[in-house]
């Protein structure tokens, strides 16, 4: 069942000055989250996760494209109902220290989106705030304390209760260890995976560590370049990359074990700006098996097993 | 922030006088003229234009009066103004500049372009236009003040709006559904609320100086009352033979604006995260 | 045995806060021999990044306050005790060190041809300096080509011309790696190199610099927190906590047999790619205050393994096997 749906959203960009210019953060991005599944997406700097973040929550709206929400269009939404359903979709960002108002205090902070949902009863408030750092691992005194008494991961959890205070259905994961070391970014990956399944969360999780959004997610989509590439079960696209691009990446990522090391394959070229994107496939300058088909037309996604896609034209011979 | 100031001498000197002004301002309203040696208001033509003596400290003016007396009873007067227009101004100005900063777009615009306007004539031309339009007197030369002050706190407020409007937590509050008046209020004044005080202290000593000048050129306070400005006014015709009934109050002036000055320039100091020395 | 190329022995440092006094080193033992990487790994605030600058002298001081009794050796000789000329040959020309974030170590007002062809210019002015006249720029020029046709880049005269901001992440560094290596060093500290990277890119530049390494001989002191990179690219892996080197060993020792408790619960802590079904284990607790350290053994709060005396006494750097040293009570 389709629980989130995002059906060929851009989010195209006018960059002024001199010429106009259009950045293509998003190019026709198109995927569905089910219920209760987190979806994962990865991909490295510019490929436009991060607008995707903001995006599929319209805290960025997208300049074209729909996004259906238990089969609303969200993007239709007058802001009033858009303020209202925000209690059902939220979003735990990456920086533990800029998404948290350092001047406000942790109970003020948490207790935020209950406000912004309309309530006003200061006790339960209070008692909601109290119940969920509880359930975050934050003791009680953590309510009157300021951010910068906190360390980085304390402080994503506080990021996390937030989420999680008005009990949402889907929550957007950008980034949410990547500026947390190691051993506290366990702590907080196990606290996630036991918080959706307590609390039955669909989610999106948005990483450019490939091991941390295989380990979270059911399901993965590889975005390059402001589109999304490949998407499937989490298994099958690692043990069946059908993207160049998914390959590459896969073979790049560095294995925690020192006789496993990289076979020396030549990776090429940087990601594209996405003000000028190549024409025809996005990948075509850096990709091993370029034909001339790719060049100049845009491949389309193409099945390879029932619930698993990716746009290559190697594919539909 | 406190050793800061212990280290910069200068600027704790300034605040000590400027808190002992402050002191004295406060017994004054309370107490009122029971504290001076004389009377400030009453006139003894047998004791006109005396020169500073143990019974006279500043000497007598024209009409007789004791100006140690007048200078004492006036020193609530400067205080007065100098708080009430910067207070309403970075309540005014602050909250619309942030709004303006926050909002963008034809609001920005319409109240920047305001701001401008004012921003182009220096503060006390446009104080003395609204004062004489107006006329004169101590309310008026402070209503006078007030409309031309807010500009500056504006254009302060939105630049720090700007500057925090793309945080992450700014994000974060309008993920959580609230709507622009509340994060306004919630988010970004409590964050902008601390240059803008900075600046303040600053302006302190800038209000004091314009008000007394308003007086100064006979717009502001009326005699009989013992403002420092119009004390300096009144004194004028007597320069080359009772120097002190101007230049006292002048001296007096010049105290208190030095000492706000300083100490607002060690409060920015103190702030200024480039020059704190780690 | 041959002299290892850098030794360091007994290295404790300290900075002044206004908190209090941070311990960022706290007796270190640590060598690179000739043509090996040895990886430097652990997690923010153990000090790795303090150490590498230790090498080069490169912590402001004060607050930084090295203290006695840390010796740094490079080629047998002890760098504190180098006259001032010769400690400034030996930064930049025995040793080169790159940073994490190549904007901000490439001056943006220079073409990045400029910055190297000053770096090669001080180097020969340092070798010569019974000549200080100045080299000829033909021979600079020549170099500057050279250094970076090493790193890779395919049109070396072109780049050379260009600014820092005109060129991408992976480039930048590139080029960084460029001046480091135009003085061709023997040891190369590379603190964080890849770590603002992408993956791709972080790979193509592991590679790079492990041919670099065979080309040209060059020794690396690789610094990093993770520990991907560190299977990748080192020989030889020592682990840091809180200032203290906890254990070290060739790296697929290391990854097979980690003996010390932080190692392993480091290593249980990452999600690997063959092995999604296990739940990651995670240390419990996170990493102490650097003012005040726990007593002893400073892991010891968060151990499982923790005795009574692990509290009290702190564990020495021992070898355990041929070539693998812990600092751990349990052995």
């Amino acid at each position: 069942m389709k629980h989130y749906s995002v059906g060929g959203t851009s989010y195209l960009a006018k960059r002024l000055g001199g010429k106009e210019k259009i950045v293509h953060a998003l190019d026709g991005v198109s995927f569905d989250v089910n219920k209760d599944e987190t979806l994962g997406v990865v991909g490295e700097s510019g490929c436009g996760k991060t607008t995707l973040a903001r995006t599929v929550l319209l805290l960025t709206p997208p300049t074209s494209g729909t996004i259906l929400f238990e089969d609303c269009d969200i993007t239709k939404l007058p802001s009033r109902d858009l303020r209202a359903l925000r209690s059902k979709i939220q979003i735990v960002f990456q920086d533990p220290i800029s998404s948290l108002d350092p001047r406000m205090r942790v109970r003020d902070i948490v207790s935020e989106p209950l406000i912004g949902a309309g309530l006003r009863d200061q006790k339960v408030l209070r008692e909601r705030t109290e119940a969920m750092l509880e359930r975050v691992g934050l003791s009680r005194d953590a309510m009157n304390r300021f951010p910068h008494q906190f360390s980085g991961g304390q402080r994503q959890r506080i990021g996390i209760a937030r989420a999680l205070v008005c009990e949402p259905e889907f929550i957007v994961l950008d980034e949410p260890t990547s500026a947390l070391d190691a051993s506290i970014q366990a702590q907080v990956l196990n606290l996630l995976r036991k918080l959706r399944k307590d609390m039955r969360l669909s989610s999106m999780f948005i990483s450019h560590n490939i091991n941390v959004v295989c380990y979270m997610s059911e399901r993965i989509a590889v975005m390059y370049a402001g589109e999304m590439v490949e998407v499937g079960p989490t298994r099958e696209i690692l043990s069946n990359p059908s993207h160049p691009y998914t390959q590459t990446l896969l073979a790049a990522v560095p294995k925690v074990d020192p006789t496993r090391r990289r076979a020396d394959t030549e990776i090429i070229g940087e990601q594209p700006s996405p003000v000028s994107p190549p024409s025809g496939c996005r990948f075509h300058p850096r990709c091993p098996f370029v034909m001339d088909k790719c060049r100049t037309v845009k491949p389309d996604q193409i099945a390879v097993s029932p619930n698993h896609w990716a746009s290559c034209h190697l594919l539909s011979k | 922030m406190g050793a800061f100031l212990v280290r910069n001498k200068l600027s704790l000197a300034g605040g000590i006088v400027a808190a002992a002004y402050l002191v004295l301002a406060l017994v004054v309203t309370l107490v009122g003229s029971h504290i001076v040696p004389y009377d400030p208001f009453v006139q003894n033509f047998a004791q006109t234009l005396l020169p500073p003596s143990s019974q006279h400290l500043f000497g007598t003016d024209d009409l007789g009066r004791d100006i140690f007396s007048r200078v004492i009873s006036g020193a609530p007067i400067e205080a007065q103004i100098a708080f009430s227009v910067v207070l309403v101004s970075l309540a005014f100005g602050g909250t619309l500049g942030a709004f303006a900063g926050y909002l963008g777009g034809i609001v920005e615009e319409v109240v920047m372009r305001v701001t401008d306007i004012f921003l182009s004539f220096p503060a006390l031309v446009l104080a003395m236009a609204v004062a004489i339009a107006i006329g004169p007197g101590l309310t008026n030369s402070m209503m006078a003040l007030l409309v031309v002050w807010w500009p500056w706190y504006s254009r302060i407020a939105r630049g720090e709006a700007l500057s925090i409007k793309s945080s992450q937590y700014m994000e974060a509050a309008r993920a959580a559904g609230l709507g622009d008046v509340q994060i306004v209020v919630r988010h970004i004044l409590p964050n902008i609320l601390m240059p803008l005080l900075v600046y303040a202290t600053l302006d302190i000593s800038n209000v004091i100086l314009t008000g007394s000048i308003l007086s100064f050129i006979g717009l502001g306070a009326q005699p009989p009352q013992p403002e420092w400005g119009r004390m300096v006014f009144d004194g004028q015709d007597y320069l080359s033979g009772a120097w002190w009934m101007s230049v006292l109050p002048a001296f007096a002036i010049f105290v208190v604006v030095l000492a706000f000055s300083l100490f607002g320039d060690g409060l920015r100091d103190a702030f200024d995260p480039k020059l704190r020395r780690r | 045995m041959a002299t290892p190329l850098l030794s360091l022995e007994n290295v404790r440092l300290e900075f002044g806060t206004e908190q209090g006094i941070v311990h960022a080193l706290r007796g270190v033992d640590l060598t690179v021999g000739t043509n090996e990487v040895v990886g430097l790994v652990g997690e923010s605030g153990c000090g790795k990044t303090v150490l590498g600058l230790s090498v080069l002298d490169l912590n402001p001081v004060p607050p930084a306050n090295l203290l006695p009794g840390s010796r740094i050796l490079f080629q047998g000789r002890d760098l504190a005790k180098l006259p001032r000329n010769e400690f400034a040959l030996v930064r930049g020309t025995g040793i080169s060190m790159i940073f994490q974030e190549p904007a901000s170590s490439l001056n943006p007002v220079f073409t990045v041809g400029d910055q190297i062809a000053e770096s090669i210019r001080l180097r020969i002015q340092r070798q010569q300096n019974s000549q200080p006249s100045a080299p000829l720029s033909q021979t600079v020029n020549q170099e500057v080509l050279e250094a970076l046709k090493l790193v890779r880049i395919a049109d070396p005269e072109r780049v050379a011309r260009r600014y820092p901001h005109e060129l991408s992440g992976g480039m930048k560094q590139r080029a960084m790696i460029a001046m480091a290596m135009a003085a061709k060093p023997s040891l190369l500290i590379a603190d964080e190199p890849t770590t603002a990277l992408d993956v791709t890119i972080q790979a193509q530049i592991l590679r790079l610099m492990r041919d670099l390494m065979k080309e040209v001989r060059t020794s690396i002191l690789f610094i990093t927190h993770d520990l991907g990179v560190i299977a990748e690219i080192a020989d030889r892996v020592a682990v840091m906590y809180t200032g203290r080197i906890v254990e070290e060993a060739n790296v697929e020792e290391l990854f097979k047999e980690p003996l010390h408790p932080y190692t392993q619960g480091l290593l249980a802590s990452l999600p690997k790619l063959s092995e999604l079904d296990k739940e990651i284990q995670q240390l419990p607790g996170s990493v102490p205050d650097a003012i005040n350290p726990p007593e002893g053994c400073s892991f010891h709060p968060r151990c499982k393994f923790a005795m009574d005396h692990c509290r009290t006494k702190t564990p020495e750097l021992k070898t355990i096997k041929p070539g693998h040293k812990v600092a751990c009570h349990l052995y």
